[in-house]
Parts: C-alpha cells; structure tokens; sequence
C-alpha cells in the first residue's frame, strides 16, 4: 500500500499479519479488511502514543506536517510510503532522536501513556530507556558482542543477571544459534543480517516498552 | 511472541529521569565546557600582556629613536626597520630553500611515489617536522656558516650572518610546506587526473599543468604558513643570525642582523638588559605585539586559502 | 582478415608513433629533479645527525659519566647535561598532567557539547589561531602572567622565574595541538556509533565515555605525543621565564624545586652552543642526541600504545 506525498493519513494504521507475498492490490485489500473486522477490539486497546498535528522541520525545509494517528498497544504499526516521505523522520519523534539533530524543530503534541513526550520535564535519555529503536543502517558498537548488549541494561542499573539477558535478547532475535560460541568477539565481525539481529537484541535488552524500527 | 514486561508503569515522574544521573551530566559538561574557555582566557592574556608591555614602553621611550640607525637598545636605539628588516631577509631566504624542496618533495610523494613508498616517506617528513630549531640552530653555527657560507663566499663574512641563519630556517620549515602542500596535492580528485592521462598527457604536464593549479590553493597555504613559521622562528637566529647587543641597520644577508624574535630573546636573557634605562626592558612587549600581529595576519590569510580548498572538494 | 585501404606505409608509421618514444627524456628529468629536492630535505636530517652523533658518541663513550652526572659548567671539564636532563623529564610530566586533560576536555566540548552558535564558532577559530602563534610570544605570556604578576606563588625566591611557571607556560604552548588533534579524532568517530548509544538510552557523556574516546583514542594519542615532543624540543619560551641560567636544583626531590629555578635541554644547548669554547660546544651535540633520543623514544611508545588501541575491531 502507498501513499504518495508527504501527509499520512490517519487510515495508515494498519495490522501486518505474516502473510505470504501478495501483490500490492492484494495486500491493500487485507489490511482494510482486517482493520475493519477488528474495529471494536481495536476501541478496546489502550493508546500508546498519541500523536496529534506533528511537523517536523529542518531549517528552512518542511520534512512533515499534520500527521495525527493513535498507535496502539500489543499491536505492530507499519508506516508504509515512498522514500523521503518522512517516515524516518516521524519515528524519531517518538524516542526524542530528533533531539540530536542541529536545527531540526519538532511541532505538535506527542503524548505517550497520556505524558506529553516534549514537555520540558521530561528527560530524553529516559524516553530512549523506554522507546528503543533499531536503525536503518546497522550500527554495533565496536566491541563485543555480549558487551553490545550488556551496554543498554548496565548504564540504566538494570539488576539482572547479564549472562542470562544477553542469552535471552539473542534468542528472540534468531541470532543465538550463530555466535553462541563467540560471545566475546567483535560485533563488527558479524555479516549485515546478522549486525542488524544484534542491533535487534541491543535494542530489546533494556525491556524497553516499545522498538522503534526503521527499515530493519 | 512473548511479550517485554514492563515492571513499573510509565508515569510523569519515571519520565523525569534520575536526577542523580541528570546531576553528573551537567557536571561534566561545565567541566568540559570551561577547558573550552580556558582557551579564550589565553588569547584574552597574550593581547593583555603585550598591549599592557607596549603601553608602558610608548611612555617611556623617546619616539624619535623608533626610526634610527639600529637597533641597540644598550644604546636606547630601537630603530624598528632594522629589526623587522632582519626579520623578513631571514624569511625570504628561508623560503627560497624551503619553496623548491618542500613543493618538490610533495610533488613527488604525491603524484610520482608508489602508495607503499608514500606510506612510509610521508611518516618521515612529519618527524623531520619535530626536529628542535636549536638543533638546527646548532648545525647552522657550526657547520652552515663556516663550511657553507664563509666557503662560498670568503672569509670576509662573519660567523654570525643571516644567510646562515636563513638557510637553517628554510631547512626547518622545509617540512611543513612539504606536509600541507602533499595533503593539498593528494586531494585533487583522481578523476582530474584520469581525464589528463586519457588525453595522453604525461604524468609532468598533468602535474605541473592539471594538479599543481587545483591544488593551488592549498599550496599558497602551505607557503604563508611556512612564512609564518619563519617569522616566529627564535632560536637558530638567535643563535647565528647576529651578536646579541643588537645591530645596525643593514639590508645585506652577509652579515649580522637582529630578527625581531632575536631581540625578543636578547632582551629576556639579560645580555640586552640594562636595567637603568627604562625603555629597554618593556620594548620586548613591543617588538612582542608586532610580532603577533604580523603573524596572527598571516595564519587569518592561510586559513582563507585552506577553507577555499575545502570549498572545492 | 585484411582492411583494405591500410598501405604498409601507413602500418609503420603508426606502429612507431605507438612504440617509440617510450621514454621522453624531459619526463626522467623532471621526476629526477624532484626526487632529488626529497632526497635534499630527508639528506640535511642524515647529515645533521652524523655530525651531531661524530661529536657526541665519542664525547659520551669516554666522557659519559662526567657529562650526564654533571651539571652545567663554564669549565669543559667540570660540565655536564645532567640538570637539563632532569629538567626536560619534569616538563614533560607538566604536559602529560596538564595540557593533555585539558585540551582533551575542551576538545570533547568543542566537538560532542558546543552547538553551532557564534561563541563556539568563535572558540574554534580562536584555538586555530593560538595554534599559530609564535613560541617566543607564549614566552612572553608566561613571562607577564606566571613570573610577574604571580611570582608571589611561583617562585617567591627567583622572582618567579622557577619550573612551576616553565611547565605552566610550556603547557599553555601545547594546549591549543592537543585540542586541535583531538578534535579530528573525535571527527573521525562514526555517528552511528554514537546514535547507537543514544538508542538505547544512554546520556551523551555515557555515550562519550563508552563509545566515542575509546574509539578515538588511536588519534588522541598520537596528538598528545605530538604535543609532547614538541614540549622537550621548545626552547624560546623557557627563555622568556629564565631557563638559559642552567641551574636547576635538585635537592628534594621533584615537589620541593618546583618553585626553584630550572633549565631544560634545549635551554641547555642553546648556552654551550653559543659558547666560543669549541669542548662547550661539544657538550651541546651530547645534549642533541639525548634529546633526538628522548624525542625518539616518546614517538615509538605512542606508535606501540597506539598499536595496541587500535585493535581487530
């Protein structure tokens, strides 16, 4: 499903069920089909993130503008469009990224669990601790592979036994099997599939609330 | 899938963050933040004490003896045309050495040496670079000047010239204007370089003809840079460029003359300093604000040429 | 197959303009030529240590124990290199403990916390400059800061003239090298990384600390051996604070003549050398080559640490 230009509507919202490869006409047709029929589950979810009149500018340039949607709990959102639309840019909101880039102003009201995200009180990094993102490029950190993980959990003072998260975050990732045996050996040594499942586990292991996920 | 678990909910006050985490970030970005300042501080006391140094020298000296026949502050003579005259002959000799090989040894790292014989020269020049200027300070009295300079030109010439001193400079600055002009050179994209060769051009016209212009502006960097090096340059003409009691005016490399660096440090190590007369001892801020001014000018004019390089790249 | 058309003619004449002239002789020169200007700078460095090292070798092989026990002497035979020995060693402890934090920390600022706002476009540019100033004029502040104005705390005994002010000024001499290689260093770190870090919830000094230095840390290296060799070979500005006198005292141990006066190596040479006395002149060489040495030695531990950095990663 595509959608040209750069505004979103809010019938974007959509449920990716793991169906085989359709043709695009194929799919539009499921996704509305599946919305519709699970409309008054849907009113019994809770709201996650609640977006309302978001833009986002760099300077001069307008990079996105009026997006309002409601992101839902246990559900996976997909935001579907051509490149350059601004999806990167609209995740980035949601986890205060945007923060770091110089001279990118953020507009519109993002409230998350009912808090509004950019309120002055709120601290970024504990926003990152809960909203975790995986990125489009992969990106390990230049050390081990455990420690790649570990990185996360230990600067948040997570008490855990390390050795078991990191176990655990590799399963669920499908990367376990792989690098059982090489824990210690640079993330970087990985192939790109396989630096992108680490960033994945990297990303699970602060048990963050919800992932960010920008074209894994 | 199993789900994550969140063990407390998300409220207002979780989002706040931990304070004590907050508290150790502010610290350590002021902490960071004030060795950036410090910097300012420096220039801030560098203009301070020369400018407060060069008032109390305007005051106390008798303003004819700024145009005389030398520079002899025994004498209370602070003629300045001979001191920035002794300055700029060391210069220009210094860069007549170190133009041709600096630009020549970088032409050839650059566009004639293998990649492995780059790797390994390159790393060299960079040491040349650390030699102390004493050291060559040390060479040019004992060997430049009477095997080089006496030899040449006869037994008429002091010991203490400012030819000698000229070419041990240019030999020390010889280094930096190999460095910046090779790093200048080696960015001119290859694509250039490519386009040159697939005219059937040999590799000396495409450097002197297609690379040297594009790096053009790097290399003119390179050069005020070198210049300016050799301004500031102290010890070798302290050492051989002339007696310390200063000197007379003179335009002629064969003999001794006073730099205004030299005199700088005649005045500080007290063979200068005479302590009655007043005006002897501050004219070091003088001679000190001149040479900063004249240098800091140089380095704004070179920085204008590297960032044009930029630009272009 | 045979083109019609082409005469045997025509064949030759081609065949030779392709083969012939393989060699243009104006090309072989003009690469000669150039060559030779890098083998002139590389040679002058070859021929400055023979004969630095004909003069020393011999006068340390016979005469070692005199001249690295002894301290500086007027009298051949009574004088030794030892105090500026001890000198460069201390100076060289000021600027690993001072100038390399600092210039660290105001780098991390500069690079990771400074947005681009007019005040840090303004440090940037001033630290380019401080970078080109002349040592002789660092000297000078040195001279007007650390001696005069707080002499008091300094060196209360030597009117300010003690070691204390010499590691001082020599360290603010650095600082600006350290900041502007650390600076590329810290460039040079990919921001991936660091996006990673802030991915997952890390403040910007945990992502400093854990991900950014340790991968920079090769380059920040080699920038403060940079700084450090160019601390022992620096002579002008312990001239301005009174290093030419060639005592230092030692009595104490290292704390107790840091209000002391003091000299250094390159101080060191620049008295023999300037000395008539061919046998003090001597000495001078002695002191060039353990300075070489020293020099030498600093750049290989750096080489070797950074090796180690600089892992498989």
């Amino acid at each position: 499903m595509s959608e040209s230009g750069d505004r979103m509507d809010t019938t974007d919202v959509a449920k990716v069920d793991p169906a085989p490869s359709q043709s695009e006409p194929g799919e539009v047709s499921l996704t509305v089909k599946a919305a519709r029929v699970n409309k008054e589950e849907e009113a019994k979810r809770e709201v996650v993130f609640d977006v309302h009149d978001a833009g986002v500018s760099y300077g001069e340039f307008q990079a996105l503008r009026d997006v309002s949607l409601p992101i839902l709990k246990n559900q996976i959102t997909a935001l579907i469009g051509p490149s350059g639309c601004g999806k990167t840019t609209f995740i980035r909101c949601l986890n205060r990224m945007n923060d770091l880039i110089e001279g990118a102003r953020v507009d519109g009201t993002f409230l998350y669990h009912g808090i509004d995200l950019y309120d002055p009180d709120v601290d970024p990094v504990e926003v990152r601790r809960h909203i975790g993102m995986v990125f489009q490029k992969p990106n390990p950190f230049p050390k081990s592979i455990y420690d790649n993980i570990a990185f996360g959990p230990k600067i948040a003072g997570m008490k855990v036994n390390m050795d078991d998260l990191v176990e655990e975050c590799l399963h669920r990732a499908g990367l376990w099997d792989e690098v059982k045996g090489k824990l210690k050996e640079s993330g970087l040594a990985l192939s790109g599939g396989q630096q992108q499942r680490l960033c994945i586990a990297r990303a699970i292991a602060t048990k963050p609330d919800v992932i960010l996920m920008d074209e894994p | 899938m199993a789900q994550a678990v969140i063990s407390t909910p998300i409220t207002a006050e979780v989002l706040r963050g931990n304070p004590a985490r907050l508290r150790r970030e502010r610290r350590m970005r002021a902490l960071f933040f004030s060795a950036a300042l410090l910097s300012v501080l420096i220039s801030i006391g560098i203009v301070l004490s020369l400018l407060g140094g060069t008032i109390d020298f305007l005051r106390k000296v008798d303003l004819s003896t700024l145009w005389s026949d030398g520079w002899l502050p025994r004498n209370n003579l602070f003629d300045i045309k001979t001191i920035v005259a002794g300055t700029l002959i060391v210069a220009l000799i210094a860069m007549v050495v170190a133009a041709p090989l600096g630009l020549g040894a970088a032409l050839y790292l650059s566009e004639y040496a293998t990649p492995r014989a780059r790797r390994y020269l390159k790393p060299i020049i960079e040491t040349l670079a650390s030699i102390p200027s004493v050291v060559l300070g040390y060479f040019a009295i004992r060997v430049i000047s009477p095997e080089l300079v006496q030899r040449l030109f006869g037994s008429q010439v002091p010991l203490f010239n400012m030819l000698a001193a000229g070419i041990a400079v240019g030999l020390l600055v010889t280094p930096l204007v190999a460095s910046v002009a090779e790093d200048a050179m080696h960015a001119v994209p290859h694509a250039l370089r490519e386009a040159s060769f697939g005219l059937g051009a040999r590799r000396r016209s495409t450097s002197m003809r297609v690379v040297f212009p594009a790096a053009v502006s790097g290399i003119t960097a390179a050069l005020i840079l070198g210049v300016s090096r050799a301004i500031g340059e102290t010890m070798i003409v302290a050492i051989v460029a002339g007696g310390t009691g200063g000197s007379l005016f003179t335009l002629n490399p064969l003999k001794g003359g006073q730099t205004m660096t030299a005199a700088i440090a005649a005045l500080a190590t007290g063979s200068d300093q005479v302590r009655g007369t007043d005006a002897a001892y501050p004219s070091l801020f003088f001679v000190g604000l001149l040479l900063f001014a004249l240098t800091l000018g140089l380095n704004l004019l070179s920085e204008r040429f590297v960032r044009r390089v930029r630009r272009r790249f | 197959m045979a083109i019609t058309g082409i005469t045997d003619a025509t064949r030759a004449e081609v065949a030779r303009s392709l083969t012939g002239k393989r060699r243009d002789i104006r090309e072989t020169l003009f690469s000669l030529v150039l060559l030779l200007t890098l083998i002139i700078a590389l040679a002058v460095l070859v021929v400055l240590l023979f004969n630095v090292a004909r003069t020393a070798v011999p006068l340390l092989v016979h005469q070692g124990g005199r001249v690295l026990g002894n301290d500086y002497s007027a009298l051949p035979q009574n004088a030794g290199i030892r105090s500026g020995l001890i000198g460069s060693i201390y100076l060289m402890i000021f600027v690993i403990l001072l100038a390399v934090p600092l210039g660290i920390g105001a780098a991390i600022y500069m690079e990771e916390y400074a947005r681009d706002t007019r005040l840090a476009r303004f440090i940037n540019t001033n630290i380019r400059n401080l970078a080109g100033v002349p040592a002789i004029v660092y000297g000078i502040l040195g001279f007007a800061v650390f001696a005069q104005l707080l002499g008091s705390v300094t060196g209360p005994k030597v009117g300010g003239l003690s070691l204390l002010t010499g590691g001082l000024t020599i360290s603010l001499m650095v600082l600006p090298i350290v900041i502007i290689t650390t600076q590329e260093a810290l460039r040079s770190v990919p921001t991936g990384i660091r996006e990673g870090g802030f991915g997952v919830g890390a403040t910007r000094w945990e992502v400093i600390r854990s991900h950014v230095l340790p991968n920079a840390a090769p380059g920040i290296l080699t920038g403060s051996v940079l700084a450090m060799a160019r601390a022992l070979g620096e002579t002008a500005p312990l001239i301005m604070v009174g290093a030419v006198t060639g005592f230092l005292s030692t009595r104490g141990g290292p704390l107790a003549s840091l209000r002391e006066k003091f000299t250094a190596l390159p101080t060191l040479i620049f008295t023999y050398t300037k000395k008539p006395l061919p046998e003090l002149q001597d000495l001078a060489a002695a002191a060039i080559l353990v300075l070489i040495l020293m020099i030498f030695f600093v750049n290989l531990t750096a080489i070797l640490l950074r090796n180690r950095y600089e892992r498989k990663w």
